[in-house]
Parts: C-alpha cells; structure tokens; sequence
C-alpha cells in the first residue's frame, strides 16, 4: 500500500492544476496551459480574465470550471469560444459532480443542475457559502455563517445542518459520495454525508490543503507531506514527501506538478485492522470481488449484528454477497428473541381479507427487506442457469421470512403460506400452532401436499363446510382422502355432499357406495344428479333402472328407452312388467321375445314402432322382426293388427310366403294398401330385372364389336421398318400394334 | 392549482390478458390485435386532473409470463396503486388473482395491508359472450371477499370501461399517496428556510 508520485510537468508558478481527458489543465498566472498527459507537450494556453484561484474538471460536461479574479466560469477546451458564466464576481469556491457544478460566492450557492447548459438551467440558495465541495451524488458539503457545516441535497433541495461548529480559520472542505473531510485550522473531522462525525485528527501543523484522491482515499497536504487519510475513519494509510501548496485530485500542485496513485491491494486492505478495513473496502470496489475480502466483509458484518446494527450489518452481507444460509444462522436468534406481536385475525385459505394490524421493528424490518430481495435472487439465479431453485437457501429464506412476518407483520404470513414457498415444515407448524393459527397452518399444509395432516386439524379446529372446502379445493382427486374425512360433516350435514361431490372427478361408483353407508336417499339424489348432468357410466346407470324399477317410479320406462349403457340383464332381473320387459329384451337384441312381450302387454303400436327402429338399424334384423310381429299376430289371432301391420310394415315381408300365411276369412279391401304396395315392389322388381337385361346386351354388343374391330389390326413389317418409339430397325424382333404403329415389344 | 403528484400504478396479472393493451389504450388511445409479449417491465406516463389536482400517473406494465421475482424489490417499492387484471374468457387468468395478490403484498410490504388500493380488472369483454368464462358475479365476489375491491370490466380493444376504470384507480392511488408521503420526508432534514434570505439582497 502507497503514494507513488511522478512529476509531471516543468517548474514555473502554479496556482492550480487538474487532469482533464487527456491533458494536465494547469493554471498560469495569466492563463490555462493544457499539457498532453502522454509527453507533457504544451497542447493548448488559454487566457484567463485574471490569476486563476481554482480549477475545477466537470468530466461529463467536458468543460474547466475556473474561478479567476472571482469570476466564475465554465470553459471548454476544445472549442475556446464556448463559455458559460455563473454571473459572479466574488465566487470563492467551485466544484463539480456529474453535471452538477456549483459555485459558492459570499453568501450565494448558485449551480448548474443536470442538463443543456443553459441560463435557465442555474439555481441559487443563499446560504453564506464560504467553502464547498460535492458529493457524486449532488450532495454539496458547505461551510456556512458562523463556521456551520452544511450538507446541502440539490437534488432534493434540503440542507442537513452537521452538528459541528469549526474553532478556527483556515477552513477547507473536500467529500466523496457517502464521506467528507473538513479542516479547520489543525483539526480534521471525517463524517458521512448524512451528516455523522465520523473520526478527529489532529496534525501538528495546519494542514495546506486537502482533497479526495484515486477513488477511494483523502489526501492531505501537511507538513511537508501527502498523506493518503481512509475518509470513513481517518486512518493513515500511505504518505510521502511531497513539496506543494495546494491538492487537486491525484495532483499536488506547488513551484511544479505533480501526479500522485494510491496502491492498495487485498492484501494491504488485510493486514489493517477489520473497522479500517472494511470501510477502506466499500471506497475500492476493484478488490471487494477478492474472496478473502468477502470474509472479511461478512466478518465485519457479524460483529456488526453483535453490536446491534443490523441494518448496516446486511447491507455488508449483501455487498459481500455472504451466503444466505450463513446470514440467516447468524440473525436467526437475534429475530427469535424478539416478542411476537399481539395474535391478529390473520389472512388464510379460509379469509383471504388481511389484517391491518402491525409492529415496527427496526431489525425485523431491515431483516424483510434483505430477506425479500434474497428471495427474489435466488429465483432470478435458478431461472437464469434454467435449474431449480437451491432448496436449502430457499428455505432458509423463507422459513425466515415467516419467522420476522410473525414477529412484526403477522397479516403477511397469510400471503407467505398461499404462494409457493420453501418455509421449513417444522419451524412454521411449530409455531402457528403455538400461537393458535391453525388457519393459515392448514393452509400451509395444503401447499405442501401435506393433506392429511392439514385435514386432522381441520377435523380438530373447523366447521364442517371448512373441512368440506378444503377437500373440494385441495384433496379433490384423493378418493381416500375425501371420503376419510368427510364422512363426518357428511354424516352432520348430508347437504354437504353435493358440494363436495356434485361435480366430483373420483370414481362416482365407489362414491355411491360411499354415500349408501351414510345416507340412502342423500346417496340416491346425488346419484340422479350425476346422470342428469351426464354422467356415462353404466354401473350408474344400471343402479339407476334397478332404483326406478323397484320404486315402480312413472319415469321408469322413459329412462330405460333412453339411456343407452345400463345393464339391461342385470335390471331385467328386477322386472316383471312385461311392456318394461320388452324394452330390457329389446335393449339385449332378443327381438322375438321383446315382441311377444309387447303383444303380450298389448302394446301394439309400441310393438309396430319397435320394429320400424330396429330395421333402420338394421335392414335384415327389421325384416325377422316384421317376420316375427306377423306370426305372433297371426297365432294370436288379432286381425285388426295383423292387418295394420300388413298396411304399414308389409313390403318388409316376404310377399308369397306372407300370403300363403294370411288367414282364409281376411277380407281382401282391407288389405288393399298392402297389396298394392306388394304390386307396385313386384312391378318395379320386373322393370328392374328388363333393365338390367337390356343393359348386358348392350354391353355384349361393345364387346363384339371390339373384337372384330381388333382382329382388323395389321401392319406391314419390312427390312426398313423402324420402331416407334426408339426408331431402331424392327429387323426380327417381337413386334407389337399400337395406334402409332410397329413398335418393339420390348419398347411398349 | 395544489402541487403535482406522481402517482405509481402497477398492473399485474397473467400473460396476455392486456395489460399493455390496457396500458396503450388509456394512455395514447391505440389498440393493436398483434400480440408482442412484454420482457420485463415498461412505464408510460399520463398527466391527469383529479378534483383541481394535477397528477402524473406513471403506469407500469409487467411482464406476466413470468412471476414476480423477475422484477426488483424497486420495482413494487413506492406502489400507489396495484391492478389486477385477468381474462374474463380464461378462468385460469382469474384464479391466478390471488397469486398476484399475494406476491405483490410479499414483495412491496405495504404498511398497511388492509387498506393498500388494489383494483380489479376483468378485460376483453368485447369477445363473444358465449366465450366467457369469468363471470361478472363470480369476479364481483372475489373482489367482495378480498375487501370490496373496486372491479372493473373493460375492453381494451374497443376502449370500453378503461377509462371510468383509470379515474378510480388514480383517484385510489392519489389517496394512498397522499397517506404515504409522510413517511418518504427526510427525518433528519433541516428546513431550508432558515438559510435561505431574501433574494432581493445583493450577496455577490
């Protein structure tokens, strides 16, 4: 670790220097003479108004912020006509951050904000401004009336009074983002930019002149020397002797200049003392990826949790990206002993309304915030590789998210258990049933898959309708599972089964039987429910029939026509109505018997439609059964539908035999529709027969024809005949005739 | 005039129920039927008047294909306002409701979960009836059970209900900014006021 110094440009009087983009700007006394870093040739010389008191570089705006015969004024070096004037003619101190400049004249702050540079773009205060420097952040630090230190925000326009008053003049400022240094008289105080003294030095001599150098470190021009200060302690880091009277950023200027480089490695930054350290580490982010670092960082933070701060404590462990597992051991008993907040109605699966009620503490709070961000890495890594999420993390995370949820903010323990999670089973059971919040734990149960035990405290804590809604939400395919616990509410509130199982995936047999052993006529309505929404299956089905038979319910023989996939055998051993018989017959395709059933039970008509729709399904069949219907009409000797049948169905019979069969005494007009329908089939019989007679004579005609046609086909074959298709000589090869004449054999 | 205040309006909900569409159409009046999923996050800005109140409402549109540990903490830090939003024609945009719900609550930890603004919007109301799966009474209850949460039905397609829905989510949102602007005030700050002189002296 060390200053490493190097002269940079030749002796002459020097009031200022600064490292632009690529020249040293160095001020004369009557001028900016801009040396090239690389050679240290003299590139540019632009004249001042006067003998330039400081000089300032604003990188982003690529311009020299100069204060000359108190005039301030920003000047471009690439193009010396562009200039910008603050409008001051007492300006004392000026300095730049980002695009911010700002400019402290007497007891006026005026600065340029973010943006063009433009008129409209200055802002003042009126502050008594004696002395300034500024942060990266727009954070001005300002010496103000009476010797006051201020921390002016630009951005937020407020003003942070330190709590400092300067003894002695000559006072001098400097700060980087989070740090600053004020000088007064032999005194330095280091403080944050929140306003907290940090650390007190004392020199033997006054101090020239300070300044923020590399990135990280203060330098102070004292006694001869450049001593390089750590600005979140004041630790003397590194100094050499340096001959000069005033320090710009990595230059010490005096009678010549010179450029100065912190160096310090990982291993400087330990072998110092952890509280140096650690803070040395957040000014050099070059060396904080090194892992020894990250331990010292997580080292530093735990003894940070040691001493209560944990807010400061995480946001070390999180620079230090210190696995979260060793994070959470480490708080784990710090949240653990913290008291519970009052038991709230928290939000469950049951209520998802939360509670408005919450702790504040600051530790569990900070604690959230670092465990939610953890959370939301790990997911963010796991999709990024396309890998699951680190279990163990993940529920060291969110087992500790729960735990700081019920300490200090129970109405998010509800959101916590419904969405995925990684909560370790045993912390969160144990502790929601020691605190009686066995609604969110059954919730909780339930996302892992952990029904069984989430329905026994159910059984223990709920109403019937909760237990029921749980099975319905969360154990809806689980046949055991349902039926196991909720034959209880079932048994108390039978109404609770439609809920539960009007809509039900799980085999409704099984569930039939279920509800059978509990509640006959619960089991039969949810039964008629099912095949009213279209249940399609025949077990059902068939119970179904059995049911409406034995009750000998009106709707019987509609469902029996209807339904398609009971069990006729099965039901037709419960029946002994012989019309619903016939159906049961009908339905097993035994014709003959389901007629002689029909007519038994004098349903003639029914018989005759029987018929009709079998032989739509099947021509063959319908005729057997007209075949069948007429010798049973015929052996029962009812001639009114005998001669019925013969008027509508008669055509499907066979038309001799069924004369033959037709009763001597018939009288012949009332068979007239028949007969003639008889006729008009033999007719068309007959036409269709000379049709197809004459169409194979036409036919036989063509073919003679062809073949005289054929046998007239011939061709002369000489020496010089060629092939048709390959124009070779045919010679004495196998021939064939084709319309384009004598071809090979081989060449069709 | 009152000063202006910048509202933040998150809208979440599954992938292609509308969101940008939503977005797009209150804020520039546009509608494009191609779809174009969202990576990440995206804002835009619209300048309203609530009650003589001139406010900025930044709505910001979320990326629904993925969940929410895809977006910052930041992201939900500050939240005035969180709309839900779902299909009325996929059910299962609406059952992921809560899910939203309760992600949001865990990421953006809201002091006072009780009363944070949520507003519920069923969109694309504009497809055939027959379609619909969400019903307006079933989406009702939800919102009932959830704490009376405003619910809206919306066409983003043929800007139907998209803009009485913004007036109350802004409204919401200007009230719940106005209860959370007390906590953003810096507690060590030192008034300016008391440094400050008149600027009528010549201090130069």
């Amino acid at each position: 670790m060390g200053l490493v110094d190097e002269r940079l440009v030749g002796k002459g009087q020097y009031s200022a220097a600064v490292y632009t983009s690529k020249h040293i700007a160095v001020a004369t006394p009557h001028s900016i003479a801009g040396y090239s870093i690389r050679d240290g040739v003299l590139e540019y010389e632009i004249a001042t108004p006067g003998a330039v008191s400081s000089l300032v570089w604003s990188r982003d705006r690529g311009m020299l912020a100069v204060i000359a015969n108190g005039r301030c004024y920003l000047q471009s070096v690439k193009d010396r006509r562009k200039t910008f004037d603050f409008g001051t003619t007492s300006a004392n101190s000026v300095a730049a951050a980002g695009q911010y400049i700002v400019v402290a004249s007497k007891r006026r702050l005026r600065y340029l904000v973010p943006g063009p540079v433009f008129e409209n773009s200055l802002r003042e205060l009126s502050l008594a401004v004696s002395m300034l420097d500024l942060s990266a952040t727009g954070k001005a630090l300002c010496v103000v009336k009476n010797n006051q230190v201020a921390i002016v925000d630009l951005t937020a326009q407020r003003v942070l009074q330190v709590p400092l008053t300067l003894p002695e003049p000559p006072i001098k400022v400097a700060c980087f983002e989070s740090s600053g240094l004020v000088i007064s008289g032999k005194r330095g105080y280091f403080l944050t930019m929140s306003g907290k003294v940090v650390a007190v030095i004392d020199w033997k001599d006054t101090p020239l002149d300070i300044a923020p150098i590399d990135d990280g470190v203060f330098g102070v021009l004292v006694n001869g020397k450049l001593e390089a200060r750590n600005p979140l302690t004041g630790y003397l880091l590194a100094q050499i002797d340096c001959n000069g009277s005033s320090l710009a950023k990595n230059l010490v200027v005096g009678s010549e200049i010179i450029g100065v480089r912190f160096h310090i490695t990982a291993e400087d930054v330990l072998s110092l003392d952890i509280t140096e350290a650690v803070p040395l580490v957040d000014q050099l982010p070059e060396i904080a990826a090194d892992p020894r670092i990250r331990i010292l960082r997580t080292e530093y933070a735990d003894t940070l949790v040691d001493e209560g701060e944990i807010s400061r404590a995480l946001k070390l462990y999180t620079v230090a990206e210190t696995p979260v597992q060793q994070v959470v051991a480490k708080l784990r008993p710090i949240i653990e002993s913290i008291p519970t907040e009052e038991s709230n109605d928290m939000s469950s699966v049951f209520s998802n309304r939360t509670s408005r009620t919450t702790n504040s503490n600051p530790t569990v709070e900070s604690t959230v915030r670092y465990l939610v961000q953890a959370r939301r890495k790990l997911f963010i890594l796991a999709a990024a590789e396309e890998r699951p999420v680190n279990a163990e993390d993940a529920t060291a995370v969110d087992t500790m998210l729960f735990l700081c949820y019920i300490k200090i903010h129970s109405p998010l323990v509800g959101p916590l258990v419904r969405v995925d999670n990684f909560c370790d089973v045993e912390t969160v059971r144990s502790t929601l049933l020691s605190i009686g919040k066995w609604k969110e734990l059954a919730t909780f149960l339930s996302g892992k898959g952990l029904h069984v035990e989430a329905l026994e405290l159910l059984r223990d804590k709920a109403n019937d309708p909760q237990i029921i809604d749980y099975l319905v939400r969360f154990a809806a395919d689980d046949y055991d599972l349902t039926t196991k616990f909720s034959r209880g509410p079932i048994s108390r509130s039978p109404q609770l089964a439609i809920t539960l199982f009007a809509n039900s995936k799980l085999n409704k047999v099984k569930l039939n039987d279920f509800l059978a052993d509990i509640n006959e006529s619960l089991a039969w309505e949810l039964l008629e429910r099912w095949i009213r929404d279209g249940d399609q299956t025949s077990e059902l089905h068939t119970r179904w029939a059995i049911k409406l038979v034995k009750d000998e319910s009106p709707e019987t023989e509609m469902f029996l026509r209807q339904s398609k996939i009971y069990d006729a055998k099965k039901v037709l051993k419960n029946v002994t109505d012989p019309l619903l018989q016939a159906i049961l017959y009908g339905r097993l395709k035994k014709h003959d018997k389901a007629i002689e059933l029909y007519i038994t039970a004098r349903e003639y008509d029914l018989c005759e439609v029987y018929c009709d729709e079998i032989y739509k399904d099947s021509k063959e069949e319908g005729i057997k059964a007209v075949q069948t219907l007429y010798n049973v009409l015929l052996e029962t000797n009812t001639t009114d539908r005998l001669i019925s049948l013969l008027n509508t169905q008669g055509t499907r019979l066979d038309f001799s035999e069924t004369l033959e069969k037709l009763p001597k005494d018939l009288p012949c007009d009332s068979i007239v529709p028949f007969l003639m329908l008889a006729t008009r089939r033999l007719s068309h019989n007959v036409k269709t027969s000379q049709m197809e007679v004459a169409a194979s004579k036409v036919y036989l005609g063509e073919q003679a024809f062809a073949a005289v046609k054929a046998a007239q086909v011939s061709a002369t074959v000489t020496s010089t005949t060629t092939c048709s298709v390959c124009h070779k000589r045919v010679g004495k090869s196998v021939i064939g005739l084709t319309d384009h004449g004598v071809v090979h054999y081989g060449c069709l | 005039m009152a000063r202006k205040s910048m509202l933040k309006v998150i809208i979440l909900g599954d992938s292609g129920v509308g969101k940008t569409s939503l977005m797009q159409q209150y804020v520039n009046k546009k509608f494009s039927t191609q779809y174009k999923a969202t990576i990440g996050a995206d804002f835009l800005t619209k300048e309203l008047t609530l009650d003589d109140r001139r406010v900025v409402m930044q709505i910001w549109d979320t990326a629904g294909q993925e969940r929410f540990q895809s977006l910052g903490v930041a992201f939900y830090r500050g939240a005035d306002c969180c709309v839900l939003m779902f299909d009325v024609n996929n059910a299962k945009s609406f059952e992921a409701l809560d899910t939203w719900r309760d992600e949001f609550l865990i990421q953006a930890n809201p002091t006072d979960l009780e009363n944070f603004p949520f507003v519920v919007i069923g969109n694309k109301i504009d497809v055939d009836e027959t379609r619909r799966a969400v019903s307006t009474q079933k989406a009702q209850r939800w919102c009932a059970q959830k704490g009376n949460l405003p619910y809206f039905e919306t066409s983003a397609k043929e800007a139907t209900g998209v803009n009485q829905a913004f007036d109350v989510i802004g409204r919401n949102a200007l009230q719940q900014d106005d209860v959370e602007g007390f906590d953003q005030e810096y507690p060590d700050g030192v008034d300016f006021s008391q440094y400050e002189q008149e600027r009528s002296d010549c201090a130069c």
